[in-house]
């Protein structure tokens, strides 16, 4: 037994196993993640079902996610969380404080130094290297749920590779509009059979899940799939021939911090001055280029 | 007493360390990777078991069935129902098969042609075959290559398997033909080496 005085000392790098297993889940539960991760790896962009549980934060913050990261975690692994490409987010640090707290394991905002970063609407500025896991929380893992309310329905459709809804609806939106009108979550053809919900990042961040090096996962807790782009696997956001994809475009703007003109920026208004001000969305990215120009 | 020296099979830390080797080996078909130093903690005569018991004890529970043809594959069949609370099933329903990569072709055949390759509605219904072979070889000293393409692998990737009747190679094709639905293959090592050949990957190759 430890005296509380020991435990206050020894508090930083450990924890009280009789009260959480590690990494809070239990092993059972980790079990059946791992399993449909296994899966989801071996069918690209399938969305496989598995029984979510209960976490100590609401349905719709991120269970997905932190559900994968604690089934993941090992003594040796390193973590960030970001939300919305930002590190200090409550959302990301409640997520982070309870991985460290029930694992003791390390945590860090360097990108570079994480072996698993889970994210939230956002992939890192900085290229992520083939020993790095990407954990994306979803939303709405459905891409189809836009045109097609029944997952009875979009199941089938996933199944039979009818997809004539989805690219009607892109059409539609450009006799209508002139252009596809969607934003974040654009919706990709994964290996060229299953159409995928790459969850709400924006279409600056599509491209970086082609081909890339890393594992990329994708955790929907609300709606308990689990599904995945292993690294090196074909991911074309839809486009027709005479309308390609485009992504956001920041033509002539900088970041305010660190003058980067080829990150993803977010748009600060100033009410006072009454004028429209941009930062690096990727606030780790940002003090990185700060700290190199000095 | 057990030496406080000696090393013992963690269920919670040798798990994760076998589930995140299985997870990278999956993600790059072909890669060889080793679960060695977690298994090798498995107090268990014969070092085959050894490696099946821990990829067990990662993956196995009351939830899913397995099924086990390897040489004394009853008493580890047993052992691993023991421990894991498991369902033993005939390999046509079974979720995790384990095998020998040698053996003769007619049992292969039977074997492949029951297997579960899921539905399209339950891609994911198809099972994960671990098949044990002697050894990977070294890149330059074979003809008998593999070369290796799909999700997972840069361009392609070359691999050499000794121990592994074509005949598996040959079922395995066709099962696969219809994707999504298929079967995800391991291939493991009495050492503990494994590496992975999932329903996506392509393989070419003498005789295949």
């Amino acid at each position: 037994m430890q005296t509380t005085e020991q435990k206050q000392n020894n508090h930083k790098r450990t924890f009280n196993t009789a009260e959480y297993n590690f990494a809070f889940l239990d092993e059972g539960s980790k079990r059946e993640i791992r399993r449909k991760s296994l899966k989801a790896v071996a069918i690209p962009g399938y969305q496989v079902a598995f029984a979510s549980r209960e976490m100590p934060i609401g349905r719709g913050w991120g269970t997905g996610g932190l559900q994968l990261t604690l089934s993941l975690l090992g003594r040796q692994d390193t973590l960030k969380v970001i939300d919305q490409g930002n590190d200090d987010s409550v959302n990301a640090v409640s997520i982070r404080r309870l991985v460290e707290e029930t694992s003791g394991i390390l945590t860090t905002e360097e990108t570079a130094q994480a072996s698993i970063i889970q994210s939230r609407h956002r992939i890192p500025e900085e290229k992520l290297k083939f020993d790095q896991i990407l954990v994306l929380q979803v939303p709405q893992p459905e891409p189809l749920r836009k045109v097609e309310r029944r997952e009875e329905r979009t199941r089938i459709q996933h199944a039979e590779m009818d997809y004539s809804a989805m690219w009607l609806t892109l059409y539609e939106s450009i006799v209508k509009w002139g252009s596809i009108t969607l934003g974040a979550d654009y919706p990709v053809m994964v290996h060229e059979r299953y159409i995928m919900a790459p969850s709400p990042i924006p279409r600056w961040d599509t491209e970086k899940l082609h081909q890339s090096h890393h594992l990329t996962l994708f955790g929907a807790g609300r709606e308990k799939k689990i599904y995945a782009i292993p690294p090196y696997t074909n991911v074309q956001p839809l486009e027709f021939e005479d309308y390609p994809f485009e992504v956001e475009s920041f033509d002539g703007l900088s970041c305010r911090h660190c003058g980067s003109m080829d990150s993803f920026l977010d748009e600060v208004v100033d009410d006072e001055a009454g004028i429209t001000i941009h930062q690096c969305s990727d606030t780790a990215y940002c003090r990185q280029q700060q700290e190199r120009i000095g | 007493m057990p030496s406080a020296k000696e090393q013992v099979f963690d269920r919670i830390h040798d798990t994760q360390f076998i589930y995140r080797t299985l997870l990278e080996a999956m993600s790059r078909p072909g890669h060889v990777s080793s679960i060695a130093p977690a298994c090798g903690k498995l107090e268990l005569a014969d070092p085959a078991h050894k490696i099946v018991t821990g990829l067990a004890l990662t993956l196995l529970d009351g939830e899913v069935s397995f099924s086990i043809s390897m040489k004394r594959g009853g008493e580890l069949e047993d052992s691993i129902r023991k421990q894991t609370f498991s369902q033993v099933q005939p390999s046509e329903k079974a979720d995790y098969i384990f095998a020998d990569g040698s053996g003769d072709e007619d049992y292969i055949r039977e074997l492949m042609s029951s297997v579960r390759t899921g539905t399209l509605l339950a891609p994911e219904a198809g099972a994960t075959l671990f098949l044990m072979v002697d050894h990977f070889n070294n890149e330059n000293t074979v003809t008998d290559q593999w070369t290796l393409s799909g999700p997972g692998i840069m361009e392609t990737r070359t691999l050499s398997v000794s121990g592994i009747s074509k005949e598996w190679m040959t079922e395995r094709a066709r099962v696969n033909a219809e994707y999504p639905m298929g079967v995800d293959m391991v291939l493991f090592t009495p050492g503990g080496q494994m590496t992975a050949l999932m329903r996506t990957t392509k393989v070419r190759g003498v005789g295949i």
